[in-house]
């Protein structure tokens, strides 16, 4: 993964977004994932590819949006490749060096806010 | 001269908290006339059985009125209005027999017990159409000096099976149409519970099929309409729709639905259902924020089966996490510019903090 390879963060239909709003939780990691959050790394893999095998694995997506590795960096983000048997592109965002918790919420919406910028890399559409 | 009451009815449910007695009610409550009637007219005979004919003007001079509505939650009496006030001051005895078979029929038939021989299958149904506007946490109790019975809408699913071996009911969903077929005019309604129900696609309702069926993301929408049940219960296929509703995004109501139906696993895996009494505490609580002008919230479950409410206002970004157990809200404020928060926990179980969680949220985004 180079700073420009796009991590693909899946939205999901009930949990991240009410009308057109998008939530900042999309980009917040949640305790019990360690205060990681999994994304798709997308040095290969198209948007539309990560969605088919996404929703194939049994979870709803509405769409994706998506920050580069460069982006989560600049807000001291330590991204790496974390594979698992039904995902070989799945990659973990850490959060792990920030705190207090309210960090981890302001970069959250910071991310979310150059994700929507960037717009959609897939919707269901 | 007016003639004793015939029966108390009271009613007893949210909706009449209040003492007052809507009108849709009042809809259903007209079939009690019909079985009056009809039960009258047998008794009657019964009771002069050298009588041929019934005498002149029967009907007219034994249909029921309403005299009075009463608190409690609200109480109506109900009086036999005889177009001649002195033909009897106190009931008759096939009137008093009339009313004993109307509390024993409703007594009787969730009982799945035998009652009088009178019941015809369009009596039943005079019957279940009383209780076809009660809504479930709903009930008339009919009460009179000897006995009380209750009628609720398990009551009413009871006589129209009795009625007709096959009943149907009024139902109110909200979801979404995911299928459309113009040609055909027919529709899918998916509920949020993953229910779906195929209905007719009328010209009434065509624009807003299409408006919901094309929107993106999708439309919400909430349908009103008759429903089809098998003697055993089971739904029959199509509903037919009565009405059709876009909603507004922002619906405090079909939200909150939305997250009831959410099952097992609703987080990428993990998370249970919501338990039902938080969720209902929240809406009554979101619902008074917005009688005082609060501008409507955007609604997220959280982690924990938790809620989070938020705004953009201006330049700044604002959430509320709901502890729906602990009733605690975390207000946190982000500025998309400068970068600044702020936050704050409220316990929403404490009448000071409460209050100043409400004029925090009144000076933020009103």
């Amino acid at each position: 993964m180079d700073s420009a390879t796009l991590l693909y963060r899946h939205v999901d239909p009930v949990c991240h977004i009410q009308g057109d709003r998008v939530t900042s939780q999309l980009f917040r990691p949640m305790p019990k994932d360690g205060g990681c959050l999994s994304v798709d790394k997308g040095e290969i893999l198209t948007p539309k590819e990560s969605y088919d095998r996404f929703v194939k694995n049994g979870f709803r997506s509405i769409g994706i949006l998506g920050v580069t590795v460069g982006e989560c960096e600049e807000k001291n983000l330590e991204v790496r490749e974390e594979p698992i048997p039904k995902n070989p592109d799945h990659t973990l965002i850490d959060y792990s060096q920030l705190s207090p918790p309210s960090q981890v919420k302001k970069v959250a919406a910071m991310l979310k806010m150059i994700a929507e910028e960037r717009g959609w890399l897939y919707s269901e559409k | 001269m007016r003639n004793e009451p015939f029966l108390q009815q009271r009613f007893t449910g949210k909706r009449f908290e209040e003492h007052e007695l809507p009108l849709d009610v009042l809809k259903g409550l007209s079939a009690l006339n019909d079985i009056v009637l009809n039960i009258a007219m047998a008794k009657f005979r019964e009771h002069n059985p050298a009588r041929k004919r019934l005498p002149k003007g029967f009907k007219k001079q034994n249909s029921l009125v309403i005299s009075r509505l009463r608190e409690g939650s609200t109480v109506l009496d109900i009086r036999v209005c005889s177009r001649e006030p002195s033909l009897w001051e106190t009931l008759p005895l096939w009137m008093e027999d009339t009313k004993k078979v109307i509390l024993n029929t409703i007594q009787n038939i969730s009982k799945k017990l035998s009652y009088d021989e009178c019941i015809t299958p369009s009596i039943l149904a005079s019957f279940a159409e009383i209780g076809r506007p009660l809504q479930d946490d709903e009930a008339i109790h009919f009460e009179d000096k000897d006995l009380s019975v209750v009628y609720t809408s398990q009551t009413c699913k009871d006589f129209h099976l009795a009625s007709q071996r096959s009943y149907s009911e009024t139902v109110e969903f909200y979801g979404t149409i995911c299928e459309y077929d113009k040609q055909k005019c027919t529709g899918t309604f998916l509920t949020f519970s993953e229910k779906r129900f195929p209905f007719n696609v009328t010209e009434e309702f065509q624009a807003i099929v299409e408006q919901a069926f094309y929107g993106y993301p999708k439309t919400h929408v909430a349908l009103q309409g008759i429903q089809n049940f098998t003697a055993d219960g089971k739904e029959k296929n199509k509903i037919r729709v009565d009405s059709l509703e876009i909603l507004d995004p922002l619906d405090v109501s079909a939200r909150m639905e939305e997250f009831r139906c959410l099952q097992e696993g609703w987080l990428e895996g993990t998370g249970k259902p919501f338990d039902r009494k938080q969720l209902e505490w929240l809406e009554n609580l979101i619902i008074s924020l917005l009688l005082q002008s609060i501008r409507p919230p955007y609604l997220y479950p959280t982690e924990g089966e938790n809620i989070s409410m938020e705004w953009d206002v201006d330049k700044t970004e604002i959430s509320v996490e709901f502890q729906l157990e602990q009733k605690t809200a975390h207000f946190f404020l982000f500025h998309k510019e400068n970068g600044d928060v702020y936050e704050k926990t409220y316990n929403l179980t404490d009448d000071t903090e409460y209050k100043a969680f409400v004029n925090h949220l009144k000076e933020t985004i009103l």
